[in-house]
């Protein structure tokens, strides 16, 4: 596989950890209350709800980082480094939006977010030894499936074709051949 | 406490993000973009103050809205004239312009071969979605031939026009391509385009979700950063005319004689520039 231009390959410590950690939290948080903005924007209130909802959940997995970030004097990283090599930014599952999106695809974006998160996590996890990273990774995760239930339990059963009313869009762009 | 032990503070994006929150259709490449462009400026520290950004009219064209930054929001296709005469007015500042591929290539297009002929020290961000979004989905400059919409059935029948090798054979002395879906590989890119002294090019695919619904499937075509940097007009043109679109990164940066030098002769200031100076520093 090739390698990544700006893949971060070494010093891993713990204050690069919490500086990338809250990197890709405070990129989440941004896309939540932007989409949930644009998204009551376009009248679409019920998908807003959910980025809406996410929000204070992703400030509170931040406020685990920033609980350590006063004893940290951290490293600045440069925003286009790629902390591991599977890494996927959160923005990449909000591609997918669209202003007629249902509650369902709503609830699958945020938990597409989420599972960025945990992969992540994950990689951290695999490739440490140190303790207090660990420690740290291991709060966040419990967090993380805390959010994923939520996700679990709320998530609900896509719509099917015959369920979409055409006159829903009155100007729905033409289907491409 | 001494000057020296005076910390620096670090700008983060959210310094350069308005009160004003986007309201692009949800999905569209453009949120990506402003945020990596936020993110940019970020990392280089600029003052808000010494930052000007300037677009057109479209979709894209909000951007100066969103940013906490000088902005003007001016008008059809004239958005690289303007960041001209902001630039020529007062070169002190770090002059960016915003727009989309009509706007850009269409409308403006005269304003762009000759932005690109003069090498001004100016960062063009042109986010290309191959569409007219705004006013519901005419075909642009960049549109496949064939595609065809509500208000194009058969399509156009034009071949596509080609931003970044009519940059390149305009005198650009920075041509980069970018894609919406690639927040950090795109920051890297606008980083590198504002530090850049001369007119920076910056083509961005960026897929309209609303009139070009099919466009969300670049993000598998993508073939992001491969793209090996030259110097040499002729091998980037190489690489430019060989790609078929869906490669990023920068493809051309050369040190080129920049018209401001010409222009500072003058030495126009924002208090003293008279628009007799600009006029006669506007004389090649």
């Amino acid at each position: 596989m090739k390698t990544h231009p700006f893949l971060k390959t070494h010093n891993k410590n713990l204050a690069w950890v919490l500086a990338a950690v809250n990197e890709m939290i405070e990129e989440s948080i941004y896309y939540c209350d932007t989409f949930s903005h644009t998204l009551q924007a376009h009248h679409n209130e019920a998908a807003a709800a959910i980025f809406s909802a996410l929000s204070p959940y992703f400030k509170s997995e931040q406020a685990i980082v920033l609980t350590k970030l006063p004893e940290q004097d951290l490293p600045n990283i440069p925003p286009w480094e790629i902390p591991h090599q599977d890494y996927e930014h959160p923005a990449n599952s909000l591609m997918q939006a669209h202003y007629l999106m249902t509650e369902h695809e709503a609830w699958s974006i945020v938990n597409d977010i989420i599972q960025i998160h945990h992969c992540f996590y994950r990689d951290l996890l695999a490739n440490t030894s140190q303790q207090e990273v660990i420690d740290l990774i291991t709060s966040l995760q419990t967090h993380c499936l805390q959010c994923e239930k939520i996700c679990a339990t709320k998530k609900l059963p896509a719509k099917t074709d015959e369920d979409n009313n055409p006159l829903d869009d009155l100007d729905a762009p033409v289907a491409q051949s | 406490m001494s000057v020296e032990k005076i910390p620096v503070k670090k700008a983060r994006p959210n310094d350069y993000t308005s009160e004003h929150h986007p309201v692009w259709c949800p999905g569209c490449g453009h949120f990506f973009i402003l945020r990596a462009l936020t993110k940019a400026l970020a990392w280089l520290n600029l003052d808000k103050e010494n930052i000007g950004l300037v677009s057109g009219i479209g979709c894209s064209s909000r951007l100066p809205a969103y940013l906490d930054v000088y902005g003007f929001h001016g008008v059809h296709g004239r958005a690289l004239a303007l960041a001209s005469g902001l630039k020529l007015a007062r070169p002190d500042l770090t002059v960016i312009a915003a727009g989309g591929d009509g706007d850009g290539y269409s409308i403006g297009g005269n304003h762009f071969i000759h932005a690109c002929r003069r090498n001004m020290d100016i960062t063009y961000i042109v986010m290309d979605n191959e569409v007219y979004g705004m006013t519901k989905g005419q075909p642009s400059p960049t549109s496949d031939p064939d595609w065809h919409s509500k208000l194009a059935p058969k399509g156009t029948g034009l071949a596509r026009f080609n931003p970044m090798g009519i940059a390149l054979a305009s005198g650009a002395s920075f041509i980069a391509r970018g894609f919406s879906g690639d927040p950090n590989g795109l920051t890297k890119i606008l980083t590198e385009a504002i530090e850049h002294k001369g007119f920076s090019l910056v083509e961005i695919k960026s897929p309209c979700v609303t009139f070009r619904p099919e466009q969300k499937d670049w993000h598998h075509a993508m073939r992001l950063m491969n793209v090996t940097l030259t110097a040499n007009p002729m091998e980037a043109a190489q690489a430019i005319y060989g790609s078929d679109g869906f490669d990023t990164g920068i493809f051309f940066q050369a040190d080129m004689p920049v018209y401001e030098a010409e222009a500072a002769n003058e030495k126009p200031h924002s208090d003293s520039a008279s628009m007799e100076s600009i006029e006669k520093a506007l004389l090649v």
